[in-house]
């Protein structure tokens, strides 16, 4: 052997993103994926057809409530059944940063979640309400799934042969309660940001704060993946 | 030298993997010998850079795996588990992992196709993982170790589960590897398995090498143990009468169609034996020496082991 050349991060990166987007799409979780997103819009109708389509804020609850369920459902159960089943092994004996493996899952799936995500809520919106979605309360959409993503990754790596049940239970139990107590823990709880950041219902003085706030989640939850998945030994 | 190890042990938690294991590896095909549990799989994942030592150090040219990304592109590493991504045809699995492995883009397609042609995937190469046997699996795990062209190959039980006839054929492909100049290890824990592929074994128990080096030298080793020649013939009780006085025989023990001999001598023995079988026309139908065999060295070996323990 004469050539010796180790990949690039960002060759690394998209050669994951690659392979996650193949086995995503020749898997069932992306079609689960898709139909517990598309509830929102059934529900959309049912709130229209009982005369109370009026805000939007029972949308946006529910929008919250699936947001709790389908990025864990991707991210979690992509990082904790690679650990779990070894097949890590494969990618952790190339020449290529840990870290990468979890970039490359979070490009593809941080992305197809988004598009389920505000592409249900943009439905929903013309269903129940009857007018296109604001921009921000797609953005606000966006930024809660990259932060649940992140999360999701980040008790992946934890616990990686019960991540997605943990991750949900965090969102369900922790996130979505705290985020509704009118106390400054809600600062640490993801759907109350992404409530706030849609602009619809608070002020939006405060959404700058969120979205500080999100990025600061972001952070801890991927250094922690970060930090374990480099220590992790299969 | 390819692989240094110094001094290495590795627990998980109270688990002992391996203990103090101090071994080099300079190239050609090695055998690890084995039972389950005995801390192959360990040393194995150690020198792919999959586990790091809780003590002392190990090196695969000159470098840490597990610290050092660049060194695990030297590096081939073929696990010991069925799973992989079921979801890619075979052709996809290893272009992934050649392209992983630093392969160009343009040519890990290539890399994967010669790789599966090497181990007789060509026709499978189209078809998903999921539906694979046993052996095909193990042939397509070898591919996506040999598809960078690694000067290193860490095959982790890659004879498990295969059928006899795709046993010979992946042997064979192995020892091709290794004609070509690649250091291989290889695990096992069934001893004719590794004695199919290689005379050079490193016998691990228990977390600890117990021996080293050729077959024929870790016989020598074990002074201890009488060589035992066993022979089928038609008369067994003529030939046990004749050397039953010999001093360099041990012992001797009847068994169905034959006896078997236990000598300290075996050079003595087998002169012995040829001037019995000449002198009274004894028929001999076969003559071999479980001692050449892994499977006496092992059981000699795990079972001094096991004594001291």
């Amino acid at each position: 052997m004469t050539d010796h050349r180790v990949p690039g991060s960002l060759e690394t990166v998209m050669t994951i993103a690659a392979l996650t987007w193949k086995r995503l799409a020749r898997g069932r979780a992306l079609w689960v994926g898709v139909i517990i997103s598309s509830l929102l819009v059934p529900f959309a109708s049912a709130v229209r057809s009982s005369g109370n389509a009026g805000t939007g804020e029972e949308l946006i609850m529910f929008a919250l409530l699936t947001l709790a369920v389908v990025p864990p459902m991707f991210v979690s159960s992509s990082i904790g059944e690679e650990i779990e089943e070894r097949t890590t092994t494969y990618l952790w004996s190339r020449p290529v940063p840990r870290w990468t493996v979890l970039a490359g899952k979070l490009a593809t799936l941080v992305p197809v979640t988004i598009v389920l995500a505000v592409g249900s809520w943009s439905l929903a919106m013309l269903v129940g309400p009857q007018r296109p979605p604001s921009p921000e309360s797609c953005l606000a959409l966006a930024a809660g799934v990259t932060a649940i993503s992140m999360m999701a990754a980040g008790i992946a790596t934890l616990v990686p042969k019960h991540g997605m049940p943990l991750s949900i239970c965090y969102m369900l139990f922790f996130d979505l309660p705290i985020g509704a107590m009118p106390i400054s823990l809600s600062e640490l709880s993801i759907t109350h940001h992404v409530y706030t950041l849609t602009g619809m219902f608070r002020d939006g003085a405060t959404m700058p704060r969120s979205l500080l706030a999100l990025a600061i989640l972001c952070a801890v939850w991927g250094t922690v993946a970060i930090w374990r998945i480099r220590r992790l030994e299969v | 030298m390819t692989v240094v190890v110094d001094n290495c042990s590795k627990w998980y938690g109270h688990v002992l993997g391996v203990s103090d294991v101090s071994w080099q590896l300079r190239g050609g095909i090695v055998g690890l010998l084995g039972p389950n549990g005995a801390g192959k799989s360990t040393l194995i994942k150690m020198m792919a850079g999959l586990l790091r030592p809780s003590r002392g150090s190990l090196t695969v040219f000159g470098k840490s795996p597990f610290h050092d990304v660049a060194v695990r592109r030297r590096i081939g590493y073929a696990p010991e588990h069925e799973k992989t991504w079921d979801e890619l045809t075979a052709l996809e699995l290893v272009t992934v992992m050649a392209r992983l492995a630093g392969v160009a883009p343009h040519d890990a397609r290539g890399a994967a196709e010669r790789a599966l042609a090497q181990m007789g995937m060509t026709d499978a190469m189209h078809r998903r993982v999921r539906g694979f046997s046993k052996g095909m699996r193990q042939r397509t795990k070898l591919a996506t170790a040999i598809a960078h062209d690694p000067d290193f190959l860490l095959l982790d039980e890659p004879l498990t589960g295969v059928d006899p006839i795709a046993r010979v054929d992946i042997v064979e492909r192995i020892r091709k590897l290794a004609a070509a100049g690649k250091t291989v290890v290889v695990s096992s824990h069934v001893l004719y398995e590794i004695e199919s592929l290689t005379s050079e074994i490193v016998v691990i128990y228990r977390g600890q090498v117990l021996a080293e080096g050729n077959v024929y030298e870790i016989r020598k080793l074990i002074d201890r143990h009488p060589h035992r020649i066993r022979v089928e013939c038609d008369r067994p009780r003529d030939i046990a009468a004749e050397l039953a006085t010999a001093d360099h025989v041990a012992r001797i023990v009847f068994e169905r169609g034959g006896v078997l001999i236990e000598t300290r001598d075996p050079d003595r023995c087998y002169d012995a034996l040829a001037q019995v079988v000449i002198d009274r026309g004894i028929v001999v139908s076969a003559l071999s020496s479980p001692d050449n065999n892994l499977g006496a060295v092992f059981e000699y070996l795990t079972g001094e082991s096991r004594g001291r323990a």
